[in-house]
C-alpha cells in the first residue's frame, strides 16, 4: 500500500507492506541512524519524532505513519552544522558507543521544543525511553541542560 | 500480521463503524500501535487507525470529566484537569505507565481493552468508579466494576467501539491515593492499589478499593470497604481493613512477585492508601474552613 | 601516596572531542547492520525448546518449500571441530566443548540448525516449519547437582576436551578447576579471635549492549571471506572462524566498524561461524543479527557463583586468614570458566594482603543453563559481592568502622602479594609488587565527598515507612593479562603533517580510538584532529588482542606510544636534515621541529619532503607491547540507600565512587565508564535477574520484564578520579573500565543492613527478597529467647 509521509521536511510516497513497522519501513529506505536494539519498544534505540512527538517505530506500523510528519536525526542536523543537542551530547561525554545517540538525542529534541529550559526531573522523564547501557546517562542528562542553555545563548 | 493488506483512516466514529460492520472484511482497530505491531495475527486484514476520528480530547461536562479513547496516557499526565480531578491519581498512574515514547503512543482506550494482569490506568477507573462508553448498533454505557469483571475484549462486540470514559468528579471531602509498586519506574506492576473515600462529617461515608495486578482482572476489596463505610477512620480501623484486604484478595504468584509478598503489599499499601487519602480529605477540609 | 603526574601534558589529561562524536550523534557512524550487501540473505537460528536432548532428526523438507528459503544447514553440513566460542588469545584456557552445529542440545536456546533466506520473513516462517525429533534427556538445573554421583553427563561427547594442562573432568561435569594456599589456614583460624563463615550466592545477568550481536559475511573479488561484524575480538574471530571452517587464515578477513557496546558478550565467537558457512555454502553475503530474546537466552551471560566464605580476624581488625571457595555455574559450554573463577580469587584476594593464610578453590561445573561468558568485572564482581559482605559482618562484631577494617588491611605501593603469582589465567600468575596504589586517597576522598561522617545523622532525615542505610567496599582490578596480551600499532605520516593511526585494539564504543590518538598525539606534539584512527581490521591494522581484560588504554595504549616515539625519530631525522642540526639539538612542538636558534620547520614540510623531494620515504613505523605485570586499578565506593518497609523497595540515594585508574587521559570519557559501570552495577544488585521455569527456560527473555535501569530509575552518581601515576602504563595510565561494576552489589548489601538489619547473601535485592527478609527478622525477634 502507499503512504504519504513527510521526512525530515520533505514529502515521500513510499509503497510499502502495511505489516511493515515503521522502523523497518525507515531503515529500507536508507535512514540507518533509526537503529534497532529489541523490536518490542522497550530500548527507544529506534525512536523518531512523529508530529513533534518521540515514538518508538519499532512498536508503530507503517501505516500508521500515514499523512504524519516524521523526523529523524539526519533531519536536526550535520556533522558540519550539528544542532545544540549533538554538541553538547559530544561535548559532555554522552556518547559512548552511540548507538542509543540518536534516539536519546530525538527524546531530548522533543522536550526542549515544548519545554525549553526543562528541570533535571523532567529530562529524566523526557529521556526515560531511551536505554543505554555504556554512560550511566549522567553525561547525557547533563548535555540536555547544556543545550537548553545552548539554544537561549548561554553558552 | 502477515494477511495485513491495508489501512483505513476514518476521519468520524462513523467512518468506523461503517469500517467495523463492513463483514466482507477482517479489521481490527489500531490507536497507539504499541500492542498491535507486535501481533502475530494473521487473521486480520486490514487496520482502521482510528486516531484521526475526533476521540483525543479531556472535558469537563457538568459533574463529570470526559476522556476521549484515543487520548493519549502522556496527555492524561500533562493534563491540568486529570491533574486536578480526584487529587490527580489518574495524572499520578499515567506518569508510571512504561516509558516516555510509548506513553505518547499508549491510549486510554486501548490501555483498558487490552487488559493485561499488569495494566495500570483499570486500576484506577475500578477505583473512581469510571464508565465506559461503548457505541455500536447501540450506544451502551458500562460502570468499570462490569468492565473489568471478565476480559473488556470479550465485553465488546467485533463492530463496537470504546469511545469515551467518564469520570465522576470527586466529592468536596474526599481523598483519592494511587500506588504502584514496581521493580524500576515504567516497569510492570507487581501490585497496584487506588482508593477513593468520601466523608461526611467525620464519618467514611463510601470506600472504593481497587487492586491491580494481583489477579488476571483488577478487583475490588469489598470487606475492607465494608470495614470503613460508616465509620470514623482509626488506626485499628485502618488496619483492619488492611487485613481484610490482604485476607480477601487472593492473588497469584507470576515472575513480578510471589502470592506471599503480594498479600503483604495488599495489607501494607491498603493502609498506607487509606491514610493517605483520609489526610488527604482532611486536608481539604482544613483549607475550606 | 607518590603523585607523579608530569606536568604540562597538553592533550593527555584533557577531555578533547571524541574523535567519531560527531559521525556517532549526527547518525552517520556505521554499524554492522548500516552496510547495504547486495543480494544479501537473512539468516536465522532454530534454538532449543529441551534444556537437554539428543536430536535424533531434522526435517526441513517443508521450510524449503517456503519461497525465497534458500537453504537449512544442520550439523550434518558442517564440519565437526570441537572449539570453544571464547574470543580468548592461543591457547584458550577454555574447554573445546562446543561444535558450529551439533547433534546434542544442552540448554534452552542453544542452536540446532540455520536457515538463509531472502527476506527475514521467509527465514522465520522457514524455522516455523522444520521437524525437529528429540530425545530428550535428564537436565542439570542446580550447579550443586553437576557433579554428583549418577548425574547426567552433558558433555559426553569424545572431542571435549581442555588443550592446556589444566583440571578437567567431562564425565563429573567439572568445566575446570583451581586452587591454591599460602600459610597455614588452620593457624591462620586459630590465630584469629572471630571467624565468620557464610556462603553467598550470586545471580545470572546479561550484558545487555544496546547493538545486538550481529555479522554480516561475504565473499569478495579474490573469493576471499570477509567477516564484518559486531566483536571485541577480530583478530581472534579471524582464527577462530578460520580454524572451525577449516579455511586457511589469510583467506579470511575480520572488519569491525563501529560497534554498539559489548561489555564482554562480545569478547566471543558466536555467530561468525554460521553465518560464514552459510556464505561459502551460498556463495551470497549472509546477514544475522540476534533478537534481543537471543541475546538473553542463547548468546552469554554473567556466571553465576556459589561462594563459601571463611574470613578470621583478631580483635585490632588485622586479618589472619581467608578461605574462599567457589562453585561456578558455566552453563552448558566452558566459555571462560576458568578463567572467570581464576579472576574471582586472583582480583579480590590480593587487595587484602595482610592475611598471610590464604586459601582458594574454585570447580566450574556444567548445567543445562544459559553460557557464562566474559562480563565486565569478569569473577571479581561475583569475588567482591562475598568478600566485601563479611567484612562488614566482621567489622562490626568488633565494632569497628568498615573503612578502619579496610584501611588496615588493604595493599599498599610497594607491596606485593602471594597471590598474584600463585593464581593466573589457565598457568601461574605472575609475581608483582605494586607500584602505583591511591586506595587511602580513594578512600578518603570518598568519605569527604558522601560524608560518611554523618551518616548516623542522616538516618534521621527518613519519611515515615521509610529506613535509610550507608554501605562501602574497596575494590581492585587488573590492567591487561600479563605475558599474555599483546597490543600492537602502526602510523604513518601524510604530506600535510597528519598521521594515520592504525590500531587492532577494538574501540567497542567506550573512546578507545579517542584515547589511543591522545596518546600519539602527546608524544608528537599535535592535536588530536591530525590523527586518523582506524580500527580494526585484521588486512589493515595490526595484532591486537582485542578489547578484554581492562588492557586497551594500558596496553594498547603503550603500543602507540612506542609507535608514535618510532614516528618521532624519524621526524627528528627529516627535520634535522633540514635544519642542518643532530636531532638531540631538536624538538618538536605545535606541529612544528625547532632547534634552539629560533629555525623551525613544519610537519608539512617534512612530510613533504620525505614522500616528494629528497630521500623519498614513508615517515611510518609498527610497535608492539606485551606487559610484564597487571597494575591494578582502586576504588573505593559508598553508597546510601532508603528502604521501604512497608513494600521491600530499595532505593539508591546517592552513590560515590572515588577510582584510581592512573593517569585518566581523557577524564570525561572515564568517568564515563566509571559511571556506565556503576549503573550497570546497582541494577545488577536490585533488579537485573534471570528467571527460569522448571525446565530451565528462561521467562523473562526481553526489556519489558528484565529490567536494566533508565533515567527514571537513576540515583545521584559521584564519580571521583584520584590520579596516581603508573609507571609501565602510557603516560601513568592504568585501567577503568571493568572496576566499578564490582561495587554497587556489597556496597547496596551493606547500606541495606545498616538500613533494616538484614543480611541479603542471595542477590539481587529485588523488593520481595527484602521484604520478606524484614517480615523474617521481625519473626525471629518476636520469639522469645
Amino acid at each position: 500500500m502507499g503512504i504519504e509521509i513527510t521526512i525530515n521536511g520533505e514529502k515521500k510516497v513510499w509503497d510499502t507492506k502495511p505489516s511493515e513497522t515503521l522502523l523497518d519501513a525507515l531503515r529500507n529506505h536508507g535512514y540507518k541512524s533509526v537503529k534497532r536494539g529489541c523490536d518490542e519498544g522497550h530500548c527507544g534505540a529506534c525512536t523518531v519524532l512523529v508530529d513533534g512527538k518521540a515514538i518508538k517505530s519499532c512498536v508503530m506500523l507503517a501505516g500508521q505513519a500515514h499523512k504524519r510528519n516524521i523526523v529523524t536525526i539526519e533531519g536536526i542536523g550535520t556533522i558540519d552544522e550539528p544542532h545544540p543537542l549533538q554538541k553538547a551530547f559530544v561535548h559532555t561525554g554522552g556518547v559512548q558507543c552511540g548507538y542509543c545517540v540518536p534516539g536519546m538525542i530525538l527524546s531530548a529534541k522533543a522536550l526542549l521544543d515544548e519545554n525549553p529550559v526543562p528541570t533535571e526531573e523532567e529530562i529524566k522523564t523526557a529521556l526515560d525511553g531511551n536505554l543505554c547501557r555504556c554512560t550511566g546517562y549522567v553525561k547525557q542528562v547533563e548535555a540536555v541542560g547544556l543545550a537548553s542553555k545552548m539554544m537561549r545563548g548561554e553558552n | 500480521m502477515k494477511n495485513l493488506k491495508t489501512f483505513y483512516y476514518p476521519e468520524t466514529i462513523d467512518e468506523v463503524l461503517d469500517i467495523l460492520r463492513d463483514e466482507t472484511v477482517k479489521t481490527a482497530m489500531v490507536a497507539g500501535g504499541t500492542n498491535i505491531s507486535l501481533s502475530n495475527d494473521t487473521t486480520v486484514e486490514a487496520l482502521v487507525d482510528i486516531t484521526r476520528a475526533g476521540l483525543s480530547y479531556i472535558k469537563e461536562e457538568g459533574g463529570y470529566i470526559v476522556i476521549g479513547a484515543t487520548t493519549t496516557v502522556r496527555e492524561l499526565m500533562d493534563s491540568e484537569i486529570i491533574k486536578g480531578m480526584a487529587d490527580g491519581v489518574l495524572a499520578h498512574a499515567s506518569t508510571l505507565i512504561a516509558t516516555h515514547p510509548l506513553r505518547n503512543a499508549i491510549t486510554i482506550g486501548g490501555n483498558i481493552v487490552q487488559l493485561r494482569i499488569w495494566s495500570d490506568l483499570p486500576t484506577v477507573l475500578l477505583a473512581l468508579d469510571a464508565q465506559v462508553k461503548v457505541k455500536g448498533y447501540e450506544d451502551r454505557v458500562i460502570p468499570a466494576k462490569d468492565f473489568f469483571a471478565k476480559h473488556p475484549q470479550k465485553q465488546l462486540d467485533p463492530d463496537e467501539i470504546v469511545t469515551e470514559i467518564v469520570f465522576p468528579k470527586a466529592a468536596e471531602k474526599s481523598g483519592a491515593e494511587f500506588i504502584k509498586i514496581s521493580r524500576t519506574k515504567g516497569d510492570y506492576a507487581i501490585i497496584s492499589l487506588g482508593c477513593y473515600l468520601e466523608y461526611e462529617n467525620e464519618k467514611c461515608t463510601l470506600a472504593r478499593i481497587a487492586i491491580g495486578s494481583a489477579l488476571n482482572y483488577p478487583k475490588r476489596a469489598r470487606g475492607a470497604e465494608a470495614i470503613l463505610e460508616g465509620n470514623e477512620i482509626t488506626e485499628d480501623l485502618v488496619n483492619s481493613a488492611a487485613q481484610k484486604a490482604m485476607e480477601e484478595i487472593k492473588p497469584i504468584s507470576n515472575m513480578w512477585g510471589s502470592a506471599k509478598y503480594k498479600k503483604q503489599l495488599i495489607k501494607n499499601l491498603t493502609r498506607k492508601a487509606i491514610l493517605s487519602c483520609n489526610k488527604k480529605a482532611i486536608d481539604k477540609v482544613g483549607s475550606a474552613t | 601516596m607518590a603523585v607523579k603526574i608530569k606536568e604540562g601534558f597538553k592533550v593527555v589529561g584533557k577531555s578533547v572531542q571524541k574523535v567519531d562524536g560527531f559521525s556517532l550523534a549526527c547518525g552517520k557512524a556505521k554499524f554492522v547492520d548500516d552496510f547495504d550487501l547486495p543480494g544479501c540473505l537473512y539468516c536465522k537460528i532454530l534454538t532449543s525448546p529441551h534444556a537437554h536432548a539428543r536430536i535424533k532428526s531434522i526435517d526441513a523438507t517443508e521450510a524449503l518449500k517456503i519461497p525465497g528459503v534458500i537453504t537449512v544447514m544442520t550439523h550434518e553440513d558442517v564440519p565437526r571441530i570441537a572449539h570453544t566460542t571464547a574470543g580468548q588469545g592461543y591457547p584458550e584456557p577454555s574447554p573445546y566443548d562446543t561444535f558450529i552445529l551439533d547433534k546434542k542440545v544442552r540448554f534452552v536456546g542453544d542452536r540446532v540448525c540455520a536457515v538463509a533466506a531472502e527476506t527475514k520473513e521467509s527465514a522465520i516462517e522457514a524455522l516455523k516449519r522444520i521437524k525437529v525429533e528429540y530425545e530428550v534427556l535428564e537436565a542439570i538445573l542446580d550447579p550443586r547437582e553437576s557433579m554428583k554421583e549418577g548425574a547426567p553427563v552433558i558433555h559426553d561427547e569424545e572431542e571435549a576436551r581442555m588443550i592446556i594442562p589444566v583440571p578437567y573432568d567431562k564425565e563429573k561435569n567439572l568445566a575446570s578447576h583451581a586452587d591454591f594456599t599460602v600459610g597455614d589456614m588452620e593457624k591462620g583460624f586459630e590465630e584469629a579471635d572471630v571467624v565468620f563463615e557464610r556462603e553467598y550466592e550470586s545471580h545470572y545477568a546479561q550484558h545487555c549492549p544496546m547493538e545486538p550481536h550481529i555479522c554480516a559475511t561475504y565473499l569478495d573479488e579474490n573469493n576471499r571471506l570477509v567477516i564484518m561484524t559486531s566483536t571485541q575480538v577480530p583478530f581472534h574471530v579471524r582464527r577462530i572462524v578460520a580454524e572451525r571452517l577449516q579455511l586457511p587464515i589469510k583467506r579470511v578477513r575480520v572488519i569491525k566498524p563501529r560497534i554498539g557496546g559489548g561489555f564482554g558478550a562480545k569478547q566471543e565467537v558466536l555467530l561468525e561461524d554460521i553465518c560464514s558457512a552459510l556464505t561459502l555454502k551460498t556463495g551470497r553475503p549472509v546477514k544475522y543479527e540476534m533478537t534481543r530474546k537471543e541475546e538473553f537466552m542463547s548468546s552469554r551471560t554473567r556466571h553465576p557463583q556459589i561462594l563459601k566464605m571463611k574470613v578470621g580476624a583478631k580483635k585490632d581488625g588485622k586479618l589472619t586468614a581467608i578461605s574462599m571457595k567457589v562453585l561456578m555455574n558455566t552453563g552448558a559450554y566452558g566459555s571462560h570458566a576458568l578463567t572467570v573463577a581464576c579472576n574471582t580469587g586472583s582480583k579480590v584476594l590480593p587487595l587484602y594482603n595482610k592475611a598471610l593464610n590464604v586459601e582458594f578453590w574454585a570447580d566450574s561445573v556444567y548445567t543445562n543453563l544459559p553460557v557464562g561468558g566474559a562480563y565486565r568485572g569478569y569473577g571479581a564482581t561475583q569475588g567482591y559481592f562475598a568478600m566485601e559482605c563479611i567484612l562488614d559482618e566482621i567489622s562490626r562484631e568488633l565494632d569497628m568502622d568498615p573503612v578502619e577494617l579496610r584501611k588496615i588491611n588493604h595493599i599498599k605501593t610497594g607491596e606485593s602479594s602471594p597471590v598474584f603469582a600463585a593464581l593466573g589465567e589457565g598457568k601461574p600468575g605472575v609475581e608483582q609488587k605494586v607500584g602505583s596504589c591511591g586506595l587511602g586517597a580513594c578512600i578518603e576522598r570518598g568519605m569527604e565527598e558522601f560524608d560518611w561522617a554523618k551518616r548516623e545523622d542522616r538516618k534521621k532525615e527518613v519519611s515515615p515507612g521509610k529506613k535509610r542505610g550507608s554501605g562501602m567496599c574497596i575494590l581492585m582490578q587488573g590492567s591487561s593479562i600479563p605475558e599474555i596480551d599483546m597490543g600492537a600499532a602502526s602510523m604513518k605520516m601524510n604530506e600535510d603533517g597528519s598521521f594515520n593511526l592504525n590500531v587492532g585494539a577494538t574501540d567497542l564504543g567506550t573512546g578507545s580510538d579517542t584515547v589511543l590518538a591522545q596518546v600519539a598525539a602527546e608524544v608528537l606534539e599535535i592535536p588530536v584532529d591530525d590523527i586518523i584512527v582506524y580500527s580494526s581490521d585484521t588486512d589493515m591494522t595490526p595484532f591486537d588482542v582485542g578489547a578484554y581484560a581492562s588492557s586497551t588504554t594500558y596496553l594498547s595504549g603503550y603500543a602507540v606510544k612506542k609507535c608514535a616515539q618510532k614516528i618521532k625519530r624519524q621526524i627528528l631525522k627529516v627535520a634535522g636534515e633540514m635544519l642542518e642540526k643532530d636531532s638531540y639539538d631538536l624538538y618538536l612542538e605545535d606541529k612544528k621541529v625547532h632547534d634552539f636558534d629560533g629555525n623551525s620547520v613544519t610537519y608539512k614540510e617534512i612530510g613533504t619532503r620525505a614522500l616528494y623531494e629528497t630521500d623519498q620515504h614513508q615517515i611510518g613505523a609498527i610497535a608492539s607491547h606485551i606487559s610484564h605485570k597487571s597494575p591494578p586499578p582502586f576504588a573505593a565506593h559508598f553508597a546510601e540507600v532508603e528502604v521501604d518497609t512497608d513494600t521491600g523497595k530499595t532505593e539508591v540515594l546517592r552513590y560515590v565512587c572515588a577510582i584510581d585508574c592512573g593517569t585518566a587521559i581523557h577524564p570525561r570519557l572515564a568517568e564515563g565508564q566509571c559511571e556506565g559501570a556503576l549503573l550497570n552495577g546497582i541494577s545488577f544488585a536490585l533488579t537485573e535477574e534471570y528467571v527460569f521455569n522448571k525446565k530451565g527456560r528462561m521467562m523473562n527473555a526481553d526489556f519489558g520484564s528484565y529490567k536494566i535501569f533508565s533515567t527514571g530509575d537513576l540515583p545521584e552518581m559521584k564519580v571521583i578520579l584520584v590520579p596516581t601515576y603508573e609507571v609501565t602504563g602510557p603516560f601513568g595510565a592504568k585501567s577503568v573500565s571493568e572496576i566499578n561494576i564490582n561495587g554497587p552489589m556489597p556496597a547496596i548489601g551493606n547500606a541495606i543492613f545498616d538500613a533494616v538489619g538484614i543480611r541479603l547473601k542471595h542477590a539481587p535485592f529485588t523488593p520481595e527478597k527484602v521484604l520478606m527478609g524484614i517480615l523474617e527478622q521481625k519473626e525471629k525477634e518476636a520469639v522469645p529467647v
